[in-house]
């Protein structure tokens, strides 16, 4: 056994593989975690430092070096968070909060728009691109969107700043938010901070329950049922109508798992800590409308989106049209922030266009209530229908390499899906099918019954029975990981 | 001030702790043990906890290491080739401008188009040996490796079937055409590089290609282009050289190819 490198590897950053919830890596460190939290938590001295300790350390383990780009973010937004708030003239203030603006925009703009706007100015000027080797540091959007919030908010004296470095830098890289959000307001989480932590034994059960939960939709649904996306996603015209049709919900299972999962995962990990972060997906694919859809999608971002972007361009406030103008902006500023890429803008588009439809559908076609109540279930069956194979189509556009490739698909689905395909599908791809199933009826469970499962889990459920549920999902887990899809399979022959 | 407290977390939290660490524990032993647990004839995968401790230096297969595989040194073979052309549905167009250096240089061919072949299926049978001993050929051209560009765990799953593709082609000269690459694979060409050396693995992956609708396959002049690139490399860079003058013409001619299904062997 060669200890030292035993030791460079464990605590060395690697590009290809950064330490995230899901890695054995995090398991071994986070053991060590909650061992020394025990006896620290209690004194907020040595909580803080001990925690902030750790999310620097989780930071660097996940993004290296990059994490001095956080820490200025981080410096500059405290001192300027201050400066605004002492600054008695409206001019020093709107200055304080432009060069805060400037410096986070900056540094987001630098590391994720740079390519983008070049190499749109070279297309605009007719001369080839050669993309800049510019690193994206993880979780950059997050945590730039959590700082402007918290300067907005003390701008807007909503808020008013924190003088304890400490207890900002704790709110800005307490580690389970930081490289995947939620994105926590100060408002909620500062507050935390300040009281005593009191860990309650039925949050402590139920963080864990919600780490489960993100784990068996992160490391078994989501990265088992991605291995056929991207085969299918990666060639479309290769394959039948209906393998890209089967791609094309898989992305929708994908996307929903990956995401929420990740953030079951860093919500539980709170509440083991006796840190509550809010909630952030609440059953997105039961939305009856797209408006519906966006609370329960990504609700932290979302509800940014609406609060700083939405609300300050006017929100409702000057006319329907404007309204919705100002939705279709909100929403094509919310798909650039999830990449560098005209897809994503055309994605954010045709949300913030479906969302203006929405709006004047139910100002101007449908104002009410359908009071019969067989005819309020059709007209919800279809509503849910609409908006969630609204919502799928456009994951195409999210998920597909560049608009060619998501015409490609969907010019296989439209030209013909054949039924045929179901039975040798079932026979070859069995696993993703069954995953597939299993990851929609966990979706469609009601609403009303999540928390009495919950409850369930944490009064009724002996923990033996829950050790027993955790050692074999950690198994599931080792099972699913080292599954691989088989390409190309020629359904033709 | 304190910087310890006293004051514990509740039970539930320490269950939690004690049951994570158990977990780690149990996978550690389990890994280290190196003990199959089989529920019917599924075998349960392992943490591969024991591997981040003591990584394991894939040994080369005793038989292909075995073989030692002659080369012409810096001199050119310009003597007549019969070339076996072999693999999977990237060698459709390839074989036809194969066929026109054939023409060219006095050379002759046969083709097998496995579809959706992968070393995974010709490493677990002997379907090659069958075709080396058919058809007799002087020079083994292998096409394999785009069916397999997203593996997981490449190394470890395939490593083995690479190593028995080789052993196949016995003192015979060949070379290894590497994967068009339409995206960064997960380690297939590595692994070939590994097991058959740069003078006979062609890295397809660093060309560019016009490729069909499907956005994999290249196109046919593209791949004539592809096989123009492999051609200089087999006269001046392969552990057998050959000569490979380039043809003046293109006949489009389909040389003769034999086709399997795409099933696999097991």
């Amino acid at each position: 056994m060669n200890w030292s490198n035993i030791i460079h590897d464990l605590f060395s950053y690697e590009v290809s593989s950064p330490m995230l919830f899901n890695s054995g890596q995090f398991l071994f460190f986070f053991i060590l975690f909650l061992i020394a939290y025990a006896f620290l938590y209690h004194n907020k001295l040595s909580r803080t430092l001990f925690v902030l300790g750790f999310s620097f350390f989780f930071y660097y383990m996940a993004s290296g070096w990059y994490l001095l780009v956080l820490l200025i973010t981080l410096g500059a937004d405290y001192a300027l968070a201050l400066a605004i708030h002492k600054a008695k003239q409206q001019k020093y203030r709107v200055f304080w909060l432009v060069l805060s603006l400037c410096t986070s925009l900056g540094l987001l703009a630098y590391f994720k728009y740079t390519n983008f706007f070049a190499e749109n100015c070279a297309f605009l000027c007719g001369y080839a691109f050669d993309p800049y080797d510019i690193f994206l540091p993880i979780g950059i959007s997050f945590y730039t969107f959590q700082t402007l919030s918290y300067i907005i908010d003390v701008y807007k004296r909503e808020l008013e700043p924190t003088h304890n470095f400490l207890d900002y830098a704790f709110y800005m890289c307490f580690f389970p938010h930081l490289v995947a959000g939620p994105i926590v307001r100060a408002k909620f989480f500062l507050p935390q901070l300040k009281n005593k932590i009191i860990m309650n034994p039925a949050e402590i059960q139920r963080g864990f329950f919600l780490i489960m939960q993100g784990l068996f939709k992160k490391a078994v649904l989501a990265d088992y049922v991605a291995q056929y996306n991207d085969l299918i996603f990666a060639a479309p015209g290769t394959y039948s109508g209906f393998e890209n049709l089967m791609a094309m919900y898989g992305y929708t299972l994908q996307i929903y798992c990956d995401f929420s999962g990740y953030s079951d995962m860093a919500i539980g990990i709170g509440l083991l800590m006796g840190f509550d972060l809010g909630i952030n997906f609440n059953k997105p694919y039961q939305a009856l409308s797209l408006t519906d859809f966006w609370r329960r999608w990504h609700i932290s971002l979302s509800a940014w989106l609406r609060d700083y972007l939405y609300i300050s361009l006017g929100g409702n406030r000057k006319g329907k049209v404007r309204q919705y103008v100002n939705l279709f902006i909100t929403m094509l500023l919310g798909g650039l922030w999830h990449g560098p890429s005209w897809k994503f803008v055309f994605w954010g588009g045709m949300h913030g266009l479906g969302l203006a439809v929405h709006k004047a559908w139910k100002k101007y076609v449908m104002p009410g209530e359908i009071e019969s109540k067989w005819g309020s279930k059709v007209y919800n069956f279809f509503a849910w229908f609409i908006t969630f194979h609204f919502v799928v189509f456009l994951w195409v556009f999210f998920r597909a390499d560049d608009f060619g490739t998501a015409w490609t698909m969907i010019t296989q689905i439209t030209s013909g899906i054949d039924m045929a395909y179901l039975e040798p599908f079932w026979k070859v791809r069995y696993l993703f099918v069954i995953l597939m199933l299993v990851g929609f009826a966990i979706h469609a469970i009601p609403s009303r019954l999540y928390p009495q499962m919950e409850a369930l889990y944490v009064k009724k459920v002996p923990f033996v029975l829950k050790a027993i549920a955790f050692v074999l999902l950690i198994q599931l887990c080792l099972q699913f990981r080292s599954e691989s899809v088989q390409p190309f399979i020629y359904f033709q022959f | 001030m304190k910087f310890f407290d006293s004051q514990k977390p509740p039970r539930d939290y320490f269950q939690y702790v004690w049951l994570l660490l158990g977990v780690l524990v149990l996978f550690t032993v389990l890994s280290f043990s190196n003990v199959k647990i089989r529920i019917g004839s599924y075998e349960l995968k392992d943490s591969g906890i024991r591997k981040f401790f003591l990584p394991e230096v894939l040994p080369l297969a005793q038989e292909a290491d075995s073989i030692v595989q002659e080369g012409t040194g810096d001199k050119v073979d310009s003597s007549a080739q019969k070339f076996l052309l072999i693999g999977d549905s990237m060698l459709e167009f390839l074989r036809i401008r194969l066929g026109d250096y054939c023409r060219k240089n006095g050379h002759s061919m046969n083709a097998v188009i496995w579809y959706s072949s992968s070393s995974l299926w010709y490493g677990q049978c002997d379907t090659l040996k069958h075709f080396i001993n058919k058809h007799k050929p002087t020079y083994v051209l292998l096409v394999l490796g785009a069916n397999e560009l997203f593996i997981k765990d490449i190394t470890t799953e395939r490593a083995e079937y690479v190593r028995n593709i080789i052993a196949q082609m016995d003192t015979l000269p060949f070379v290894w055409i590497g994967p068009p690459n339409w995206k960064d694979d997960t380690g297939i060409n590595d692994l070939i590089l590994r097991y058959a050396g740069k003078d006979r693995y062609f890295p397809s992956k660093n060309l560019s290609y016009e490729r069909t609708k499907d956005g994999a396959h290249p196109k046919r002049e593209s791949a004539y282009k592809w096989m123009d690139s492999v051609a200089v490399y087999l006269q001046t860079e392969a552990r057998y050289k050959i000569l490979m003058t380039p043809p003046d013409t293109f006949l489009n001619k389909v040389p003769p190819t034999e086709i399997l299904q795409p099933n696999a062997p097991f």
